[in-house]
């Protein structure tokens, strides 16, 4: 336990990150208690294993496809 | 006229100082006066653990509905960077606002959002009627010395600036406004404030007194301090200094009570500063944060209560003291003379001679003090939140009629969709983000299905199906909810696993039990928003134990969870079952306690389920629903099993030979099948021809018993052993035989009564509650555990059976699934509930007013957990 919270406070941006990720969706803890043990990976490849588009429900993949469509035409 | 009220001040770590008891208190006003006036609570997701508190405290104020939670991708504190995430959730939450159309806004506490994750822009996403309460400018005059904060108070004062009305707390608050942010005065309003009606007087024994000062390690009368001791605007050392200048003989009588919340570093920082001025260990006791409750009681009995500040907006501590009539000197300086209102009892802050003077003075001069009493009780009654509610509620009618008509809502989320999408191109966020901002606006802005949803867990029936009594009631009641739906409702089932949290829709079981055949479609997690319900109708205690945060979270954006109970009996028989079990059964009540309610499948249940709350004292913040319903007996709506086992057609034949008493359940310590047997031997090796049919299949801790049963010497002769035996054929067997047994000693309701009773056989009970509750008079009963006492009670049964004077059981009532599944329905739905386990306002998962949200050292809930 206490090794894991030392760990996490290493990467306090990352820790901060999940936990808020945790907070809103809280089925992601046990892959982020999973990630936290693998202290090789860096914090953005890290923060993209915490949360996946599998994860979305109908409603918010629907979203997050409109979200990269105007991006897209953005550019 | 809408009133749309941001608590974040409640939420944040202010709600441990005084911007946090004002922004509660001032909106529970607004609440309680609001008229015809409609009234929206908005709370910020990125505190999970504030929100149920605040539900609660707003219980009997407001509907539930009426309390609207969004989310945003964080975090977004400044002081760790976090500027893409910031800008998302300034727009995220603006297009939230908007999507309310609300009349007025009111912001309780705007300058926050420096070092947590509050989000408290104005006019970032679209401009709306804002109000924004006005405490003080100190970082102004006496700026914070993080790098990153003047940028950050800079921007906050343009948001500030954009508000339509400001509502200040006090007279000096206003005018410091107004002088140095040049607003225009007729857009700031004095509103004032009060402190809490808790805080009030009250007679404490001898014993409660000597309670409250061990509690707190007093060993002598104290003078009361109470602030945050870390802030050196609060003055505390001069309190200290002039503390240390009394007379010693008068200073030996005393202590110093520290009151207020430290953070790790700030104790031996404030310890250091005692001694410096000169003061002994002793002499001063550091209580940390206490709650109200104790902070009354020791305003009440404290010797003196001093306010040094250099600095107030209002004073709210002040005020609290004097409503309990404590005798209070302050400093005479901002907004303090105009709370404590008696030049006698001020002194100045700057001047440690003048606070060293009037502390001699309160502690020695009795007549002092009772004037000062007196005084301050009669000041502290001109401060009240009513009165402030109506001042505030009476400036937004002012800012409403010349804010014109109400903001639409039309295109709120396509702008949003935009603008999100263009903070996310510029920062070329990673795609993280991307989800997480799609996460937030979904939840944010749901989708437009008509109707709500009625989510109904089936974890064990969708994936493994245990085949045990639970899962029958699970596919009987969920075949009547997906008939017969609650109005308004669409039913869906889901199911868990225990390696994650968070619920699937059932798409593929949902197809096979409905006998439908179409492509399944992908089954992704459930999309749940305010209003909908969760019901918890099958049974797996590792789903639910890994759900505790989830259930936490869809209770935070509204939806009610309820689950079912269908017996307590591993911890009121733990010796007959697993090694575990009990515990496992301790911790999955103990987080569905936490739900919004329960239902149990007897009213012997509920009983039972009410005294383990007791035996547990089970905390709530609010309210714990408990009904209870009986569950449905007609076999065609149940969703038989079918199947024949071997043998089946002679053993139906060899039961017509004579008296035939029938035993039915799993074969378990619990159900007694060792002592009918025993009697039953007896009985034979009397010369009595009757027959012992057990319809069930072996369960744990009887393995000697099903070695006895399948060596017994009368098996297939006088005694039947059927398992795997299908619904409709456990009917044909019930009318085949003279008599039911029922001889468990513990069962959550006792179908097989009513089994027995519609196929109008005979029932011989053990004397439980929950036999007594289903059979009633329509049963003949039994007690004792000995095979004498039971072969005894066969005995008479027969000799009763003989004169036809045994009690009938046809005239038992029962009720369909149909009954049952309505039932169940009327009590989520209308409220029809059995009793209410009483709310204490507290949070077990918060302790001594510490959360896990607030303090980045802590570890995360879900580590904590484990």
């Amino acid at each position: 336990m206490f090794r894991i919270a030392r760990r996490l406070m290493q990467h306090a941006q990352l820790y901060a990150f999940a936990k808020q990720a945790v907070a809103l969706f809280p089925f992601l803890d046990r892959r982020l208690r999973a990630i936290s043990r693998t202290g090789a990976l860096d914090a953005q490849a890290r923060a993209e294993r915490i949360i996946r588009v599998t994860d979305l429900t109908p409603h918010a993949h629907q979203v997050y496809l409109e979200l990269l469509r105007v991006i897209k035409d953005l550019q | 006229m809408r009133i749309v009220l941001d608590l974040q001040g409640a939420q944040t770590a202010s709600r441990f100082r005084g911007i946090g008891r004002y922004t509660l208190s001032l909106a529970k006003a607004i609440a309680a006066n609001r008229a015809d006036h409609e009234v929206l609570l908005v709370l910020n997701g990125l505190f999970p653990h504030t929100i149920e508190l605040i539900r609660a405290a707003f219980d009997s104020l407001l509907p539930q509905d009426n309390i609207r939670v969004w989310l945003a991708p964080g975090p977004v504190a400044v002081n760790t960077g976090n500027e893409p995430q910031r800008q998302i959730a300034e727009r995220i939450r603006e297009a939230f606002l908007a999507s309310l159309e609300p009349d007025v806004v009111h912001v309780s506490s705007l300058f926050e959002g420096f070092s947590d994750d509050a989000v408290t822009s104005i006019g970032a996403f679209a401009p709306l009627p804002t109000a924004v309460t006005l405490y003080d400018l100190i970082p102004l005059t006496a700026p914070h010395p993080h790098p990153a904060f003047p940028e950050y108070y800079a921007r906050k004062l343009e948001s500030f600036r954009r508000a339509n009305l400001w509502l200040g707390i006090s007279q000096f608050s206003c005018q410091e406004a107004i002088s140095l942010l040049h607003l225009e005065p007729d857009k700031v309003v004095d509103i004032g404030g009060a402190a809490d009606p808790r805080f009030r007087r009250v007679d404490l024994s001898d014993t409660e007194r000597s309670r409250i000062m061990q509690a707190y390690g007093l060993q002598k009368p104290f003078i009361c301090w109470v602030g945050t001791p870390g802030d050196s605007r609060k003055n505390v050392a001069g309190l200290m200094q002039a503390f240390a200048r009394l007379p010693p003989e008068l200073r030996a009588r005393f202590q110093l009570l520290v009151v207020g919340k430290m953070l790790f570093g700030d104790v031996a920082a404030v310890k250091r500063l005692a001694l410096t001025c000169g003061l002994e260990q002793h002499e001063v006791v550091f209580a940390g944060y206490i709650d109200d409750d104790d902070l009354t009681r020791l305003y009440n009995i404290c010797r003196a209560f001093v306010f040094p500040s250099f600095y107030e907006g209002f004073g709210l501590p002040a005020l609290e003291a004097m409503q309990c009539g404590a005798p209070v000197i302050a400093s005479n300086t901002t907004s303090i003379p105009e709370v404590v209102g008696l030049e006698a009892a001020m002194f100045d802050p700057y001047s440690i001679d003048d606070i060293a003077s009037k502390l001699q003075r309160v502690l020695t001069d009795d007549e002092f003090r009772t004037e000062l009493v007196a005084r301050h009780l009669a000041r502290a009654r001109q401060f009240s939140w009513d009165a402030s509610a109506k001042r505030a509620i009476k400036a937004f009618a002012g800012l409403h009629a010349a804010a014109g008509a109400r903001p639409t809502a039309a295109t709120v989320y396509q702008d949003l969709i935009t603008s999100t999408a263009t903070v996310i191109g510029k920062k070329a966020s990673p795609r993280s983000t991307i989800i997480a901002t799609a996460m937030a606006i979904a939840q944010n802005h749901p989708d437009s299905r008509s109707g709500k949803t009625l989510f109904v867990d089936v974890s064990e029936l969708a994936q493994r199906d245990a085949n045990t009594g639970v899962q029958r009631v699970t596919r009987s009641i969920l075949k009547q909810l997906l008939e017969n739906p609650p109005s308004g409702y669409v039913v869906e089932p889901v199911y868990g696993t225990p390696e994650r949290s968070g619920y699937r829709y059932a798409k593929k079981f949902t197809q096979g039990f409905l006998q439908q055949d179409q492509a399944v479609p992908e089954e992704r997690f459930i999309d749940v928003r305010s209003g909908d319900i969760f019901l918890g109708l099958d049974l797996q205690h590792y789903v639910v134990t890994r759900n505790q945060n989830y259930y936490a979270h869809i209770r935070n954006l509204g939806a009610r969870v309820y689950f079912l109970i269908y017996d307590l009996l591993p911890i009121q028989f733990p010796e007959y079952f697993r090694v575990g079990a009990s515990e496992a059964h301790h911790k999955w009540l103990a987080v569905i306690s936490q739900s919004d309610g329960v239902l149990c499948i007897s009213l012997t249940t509920a009983d039972h389920y009410i005294n383990w709350l007791a035996e547990n004292a089970v905390q709530r913040p609010r309210p714990l629903h408990i009904g209870w319903f009986h569950l449905g007996a007609d076999l065609e709506n149940s969703v038989p099993t079918r199947g024949l086992p071997k043998d089946f057609q002679s053993v139906l034949a060899a039961l017509g030979k004579g008296p035939s008493f029938l035993m039915v359940g799993t074969i378990e310590p619990r159900k007694g099948y060792a002592q009918v047997l025993a009697a039953f031997e007896k009985l034979w090796d009397n010369g009595h021809d009757l027959r012992l049919v057990i319809v069930g299949k072996p369960g744990w801790k009887v393995d000697e018993l099903v070695e006895k049963l399948r060596r017994h010497p009368k098996l297939g002769n006088l005694l039947f052993w059927l398992q795997g035996v299908s619904d409709a054929d456990l009917d044909r067997i019930y009318r085949a035989c003279s008599c039911l047994i029922a001889a468990s000693e513990g069962e959550g309701f006792g179908l097989p009564l009513i089994e027995a009773a519609q196929h109008k056989l005979p029932i011989l009970a053990r004397d439980i509650p929950v036999f007594l509750e289903v059979a009633g008079e329509h049963a003949s009963y039994f007690n004792g555990r000995t095979p004498e006492a039971l072969a005894e009670a066969v005995t008479s049964w027969l000799e009763l059976r003989a004169q036809n004077r045994h009690p009938h059981s046809e005239g038992m009532p029962w009720v369909t699934w149909a009954q049952s599944a309505d039932r169940l329905k009327a009590i989520l739905l209308e409220g029809d509930w059995y009793k209410v386990w009483p709310a204490d306002g507290r949070d077990p998962r918060i302790r001594n007013g510490n959360d896990r949200t607030t303090q980045a050292a802590e570890p995360m809930p879900a580590f904590s957990q484990r």
